[in-house]
């Protein structure tokens, strides 16, 4: 067993869905006449304190243990003989363990050249520090690639590839091969496939950094999606599909014909229907109307995660969410109709919040209260609002009177951190009080005790 | 050999200090003042001896509440060994105070071995 790049995620992100990009990857190796395996460190080692402890800055119990720990999987790692190992890394929470990795790998088999990637290359947000220009100054790395990298592998791997922060968005997805997913361990993961219908988003919403980074909104036809999903489905066995999208309508167009397609096989082979789940937009009925969510839940749609962001209008509009109350309102109601489970994602804290615009999302979240459960099963109340670097919030932020702090959560405008925190706390005991599912899968005791959560 | 490269800071009064990391020796007055990098060779698993040396008594200025206005002195900031970088505060809380405020003051350091070097970055990090 050898092939010429081995993927490997590294800790700690949360997850149990298969990630895209190795499979994404090694699809594009396989079809330029190269190997590519995937070893899932993340995955394997979620459940141990002691890295997840490293991974987020604390002091692992036993480092002898985290020693071993590492030897271990990195000998697993040597196992596929690689060339090459691509670590990628999916948040900023993953550069400590990333640089640890590098560090037992040029120790142990420094013939292997050592790639990294993902957005978790750079310190707060996609634009900030790149420590992958750091770490081949250091020569903890042989190549690291910012954005997608489906070009720059064969190009690594034809030796015609100088790292650089500069790339160009690819903007035909359907040129590319299928992800090839033959090397990863399902028994780690849920059973739900990852697929990508698109990338970077049609909104420019004013806390999010991606349109910087994918300045084009573009996406694959519906047929190629759904062509992808019955190929895969067929090859695993696995009928269920994750949407790595920013939104799965953000172009009704590819969205209505990847239903129709998808519709038209559930109903020709009722044995093995394909189900399926995503980010979504909500939009107002005259963009969205009943026959589309109609045509959704037959062609396999399960569940929506939904960037409410606020549920006062007045914030949303800033924010240029351009969604209404009614909007949410009917769509929740068509979501309760045809059997689709939602989850809201809501920011607490945004720069227009004040005392009276979180009354005003309380009693939206009276109103709503009917649905807590079916169809709403999650209210997600993350973080409080980082401003990010490359964000139009930050460009904003003399013009709004925010004066920035050192992280990108302590910031001070029409309120601070302490009184976000003491509204994040609020609004999430309201929710449960309403009934809502509210998972805390960012403790508040870590934001409250490092005032960031990207730095946390 | 393998190389290291050490970040400096060189305190001047009354010139500079001399500084000798085993046989290799920066004479008094030949470091410029402020920060620099020298490097030095070193072995994996040996130890290596840092000294600074060339400081007379005379050679701190303080004012009338003993506090220091000028100083002869060496600060490590940084040590790159290997594929890692050591900081100041990682000296100070893990391996020793780098400030070099005597004649004759001596450390040691204690260079892991390849095999242990992983290792050894982790018991550094908190």
């Amino acid at each position: 067993m050898s092939c010429d790049i081995l993927f490997t995620s590294v800790p700690y992100t949360v997850t149990k869905i298969a990630p895209a990009a190795p499979a994404i990857l090694i699809g594009m190796l396989e079809y330029h006449g190269y190997t590519g395996k995937f070893y899932d460190f993340n995955v394997l080692t979620l459940e141990d304190p002691d890295v997840k402890n490293f991974a987020l800055g604390k002091n692992p119990s036993n480092t002898e243990y985290l020693d071993k720990v590492y030897r271990y999987h990195v000998n697993k790692m040597l196992e596929y003989k690689p060339n090459y190992i691509g670590i990628s890394l999916f948040t900023y929470q993953c550069i400590r363990t990333a640089q640890l990795l590098c560090i037992y790998i040029r120790t142990i088999a420094p013939e292997v050249k050592i790639i990294l990637g993902g957005p978790g290359l750079s310190h707060n947000g996609l634009h900030g520090v790149n420590i992958g220009a750091e770490w081949q100054e250091l020569q903890l790395c042989d190549y690291w690639v910012k954005s997608e990298g489906e070009n720059p592998i064969i190009e690594i791997l034809k030796g015609d590839y100088i790292s650089t922060p500069k790339w160009k968005q690819i903007t035909d997805l359907d040129e590319f091969p299928i992800p090839v997913y033959d090397s990863y361990n399902w028994s780690l993961y849920k059973k739900h496939i990852p697929i990508t219908g698109s990338r970077g988003c049609v909104r420019q919403c004013t806390f999010c950094d991606i349109h910087t980074h994918w300045k084009k909104f573009v996406w694959r036809s519906g047929k190629s999606i759904a062509d992808e999903m019955i190929a895969q489905s067929i090859q695993h066995g696995i009928y269920n599909f994750a949407f790595t999208d920013s939104l799965i309508n953000g172009s009704m167009k590819a969205y209505k014909e990847l239903c129709t397609v998808l519709a038209e096989y559930n109903n020709k082979n009722p044995q093995n229907m394909l189900t399926w789940r995503g980010q979504f937009i909500f939009r107002p009925k005259n963009q969205m109307p009943e026959d589309i969510w109609k045509l959704s839940k037959e062609a396999g749609l399960t569940q929506i995660h939904i960037g409410i962001e606020s549920l006062d209008e007045g914030v949303r509009d800033h924010m240029r969410k351009k969604f209404s109350n009614d909007d949410i309102i009917y769509g929740v109601q068509a979501m309760e109709k045809y059997g689709i489970e939602g989850v809201f994602l809501m920011i607490v804290g945004y720069v227009t919040d004040t005392e009276e615009t979180l009354k005003n999302q309380k009693e939206m979240f009276k109103v709503l209260s009917p649905y807590a459960g079916d169809p709403i099963v999650k209210v997600a109340i993350g973080s409080t609002l980082a401003i990010l670097p490359g964000t139009p919030l930050a460009d904003m932020a003399v013009d709004l009177g925010i004066t920035l702090g050192k992280d990108e959560n302590d910031w001070v405008g029409l309120s601070n951190q302490t009184t976000r925190l003491q509204w994040r706390k609020d609004l999430i005991e309201h929710c449960v009080n309403l009934g809502y599912n509210v998972p805390e899968h960012v403790g508040h005791d870590q934001l409250m005790t490092s005032g960031s959560v990207i730095n946390a | 050999m393998p190389e290291a490269t050490l970040t400096i800071e060189v305190g001047a009064y009354n010139g500079t200090p001399g500084f000798m990391i085993d046989e290799q020796t920066w004479e008094p007055n030949s470091l410029t003042p402020g920060e620099q990098q020298i490097n030095f060779k070193y072995n994996h698993g040996a130890t290596n001896r840092f000294q600074m040396f060339g400081k007379e008594t005379n050679d701190t200025l303080v004012d009338k509440d003993n506090v220091i206005i000028a100083d002869k002195f060496i600060l490590i900031k940084k040590l790159r060994i290997d594929y890692i970088e050591i900081l100041n505060w990682q000296f100070h809380k893990h391996i020793w105070n780098p400030y070099f405020a005597f004649n004759n003051q001596s450390q040691y350091l204690d260079i892991p071995t390849k095999d242990n070097l992983p290792l050894w970055y982790i018991n550094l990090q908190d």
